[in-house]
């Protein structure tokens, strides 16, 4: 039986930010709902118990399903390692931050910054992202092993400087998307705003509308790609389909950026307008 | 024992464990990924003199990793090392030169040998990796396989390689002998044999259209050769050396069977015997050494007649046949 935690109506002042790094299967497994209820939730600098913000149902066998919008509340998920997190709502900011292992997946839209420094595991966002989606965390790469999901859009830099793995927005990326890209393979199935890949130096940007890459992208002629088969098999069974005939469709590959190695490629399936 | 009036003698196979690997090859139509299968499982016959033993399994994949037509190769050596080097070899020389081709793994297994990752260097420094990775599987199910592919460029794009091939223990060596009344009936019953062995997963007929005309016994009055041809099984050597062969038989051909398993490699001998009885078929034998060197026997009867006996062989039973 699956943990389940119900906001509670609220009853502290708005605006103050709250930490809930407590929200993480690893934190709540293996103990009981008492102890559940008294591990803290930083508000603003209090730490208030999270029996008095959630009632507290069920055993905590790996699975927790959180119900509520939790749009003021950051770093839901931070830091897991393993087991699943459901939140039926939204998250706010740096949801799924560090996590490394496990499966977090938010119903509603997420905050910025999540994903930030993820090593492993899987983001689910069920809408959209706001900016720096999968951004690094400061000093270090970006993503490095683990895969992010987003069916809606995504704000401004999402993947920036991403090391290895995979980020895949099935709406619109704003712009910067893909910047110092490093590795790792980013998929936008929207519009994709200005800039991306810029600074790049290796990986690979997959795009399925028309886009006109910087100027420091080489194009490399058009042709079938069939590694993308494999991306749009495994996309399709995590829910996000990539266009029908992906798979086996024709691509325009830019390489770039060239003030950067020139090892990255964007991949075009629309001729450029 | 007899089916459709051919004696099935009481006899045994004897097969052997070897390792074994199974790949896709895919390509933009089927016939170009026959062709790069066909060429890569070329002069494999035998681990004696050709490294391993290969060749196109008959059922095509149902899906490929990459969507496109292809057909899967199973390959078989000695041990986990020589198999590497043959696939290595192989695949680098008749599939990534072939046009439009990639090559997958296609048989997940906690044992792997590289492949792509030797086959990369190729790429000079220009190949690049793309990794689905655990935590996309975790994502998207069991029906989502966590693998490494290189993309390896090449004049008309890109060859796509698995980085490493899974490997398991198999059965090579599963086989039967046709012993026919005349030429032409043999050879039609064995043709009849290696159609219905095709319709049956997880086997491989390694020699040339199935079929050995050349089977050997162990030894030879010449002390380099490890084997010598099955003497008392060659119908113009009557009178000569002493014979296998009733009166009736004036030909004989073997049918050699390798295998994913040995539950594999016993329903293949059991189809193919069947398909071979018939009119012109005197009898159907099987190769053994005794029950010495192989691991796996392959009693005739009990496979045909599961009533007739345990699957497991009685050496002291064994017929004269040897291969």
């Amino acid at each position: 039986m699956s943990l389940v935690l119900r906001r509670k109506p609220w009853r502290l002042p708005v605006g103050l930010p709250i930490d809930a790094a407590s929200l993480s299967p690893d934190r709540l497994a293996g103990i009981d709902r008492a102890e559940i209820g008294r591990l803290p939730v930083l508000v603003g600098r209090l730490a208030e118990p999270l029996g008095d913000l959630f009632s507290i149902e069920g055993e905590a066998d790996g699975d927790v399903v959180v119900e509520g919008d939790l749009a003021g509340f950051s770093r839901v998920g931070a830091g897991m390692t393993r087991g699943r997190l459901t939140v039926r709502g939204a998250v706010g900011s740096r949801a799924g931050s560090g996590m490394s292992g496990g499966v977090l997946a938010v119903e509603g839209d997420a905050g910025a910054r999540a994903g930030e420094g993820m090593r492993g595991g899987v983001l689910l966002v069920g809408g959209s992202a706001a900016a720096h989606l999968a951004a690094p965390l400061p000093g270090r790469a970006g993503l490095d092993r683990g895969t992010i999901i987003v069916r809606g859009s995504a704000g401004p830099m999402a993947a920036f400087r991403m090391r290895r793995g995979l980020v895949a927005i099935g709406g619109d990326a704003g712009p910067g998307a893909g910047t110092a890209l490093v590795a790792g393979s980013l998929f936008i199935l929207g519009s994709a705003g200005a800039g991306a890949g810029a600074l790049m130096r290796r990986g690979t940007i997959v795009l399925f509308r028309a886009y006109d890459p910087l100027p420091v992208f080489r194009s490399g002629g058009r042709r079938r790609f069939p590694f993308l088969s494999l991306y749009a098999d495994a996309l399709a069974a995590a829910g996000l389909p990539l266009p029908p005939g992906s798979g086996g469709a024709a691509y325009t590959r830019f390489t770039g950026d060239a003030s950067g190695g020139g090892r990255g490629e964007i991949l075009i399936r629309e001729e450029p307008s | 024992m007899r089916i459709e009036g051919t004696f099935i003698e009481e006899t045994y196979a004897e097969a052997f464990a070897l390792r074994a690997a199974r790949l896709v090859i895919t390509a933009d139509e089927e016939r170009l990924a026959r062709t790069a299968a066909t060429a890569m499982t070329g002069f494999a016959a035998s681990i004696i003199a050709c490294g391993c033993e290969a060749g196109l399994e008959g059922p095509g994949p149902a899906a490929t990793p990459d969507g496109r037509p292809g057909v899967r190769v199973l390959a078989f050596a000695r041990d986990a090392a020589v198999l590497q080097d043959q696939l290595v070899r192989r695949v680098g020389q008749c599939v990534m030169t072939a046009g439009t081709a990639s090559c997958f793994d296609d048989l997940p297994s906690a044992e792997s040998v590289r492949l792509g990752s030797m086959l990369r260097f190729f790429g000079d420094g220009l190949q690049t990796s793309k990794v689905i990775e655990p935590s996309l599987a975790l994502a998207g199910g069991e029906t989502v396989r966590p693998r490494r592919v290189w993309r390896i460029p090449v004049m008309d794009g890109e060859f796509v390689i698995d980085d490493r091939c899974g490997i398991v223990r198999a059965v090579a060596g599963g086989n039967f002998l046709i012993l026919g009344t005349s030429p032409r009936a043999t050879l039609a019953a064995a043709e009849r044999s290696v159609e219905a062995i095709r319709s049956i997963p997880g086997v491989i007929l390694p020699f040339p259209g199935g079929i050995v005309r050349s089977g050997s016994k162990v030894g030879s009055k010449y002390r380099a050769l490890p084997a010598s041809t099955n003497s008392p099984y060659c119908p113009t050597l009557r009178g000569q050396v002493a014979t296998a062969l009733p009166d009736e038989v004036d030909s004989v051909l073997e049918i050699v069977i390798d295998g994913l398993t040995r539950e594999d490699v016993g329903a293949a001998m059991a189809a193919g015997i069947r398909a071979a009885c018939g009119p012109g078929v005197a009898r159907i034998s099987a190769g053994n050494y005794g029950g010495r060197l192989g691991k796996h026997l392959f009693p005739l009867r009990p496979l045909l007649d599961p009533a007739a006996g345990p699957a497991g062989g009685d050496p002291a039973a064994a017929g004269p046949g040897g291969r």
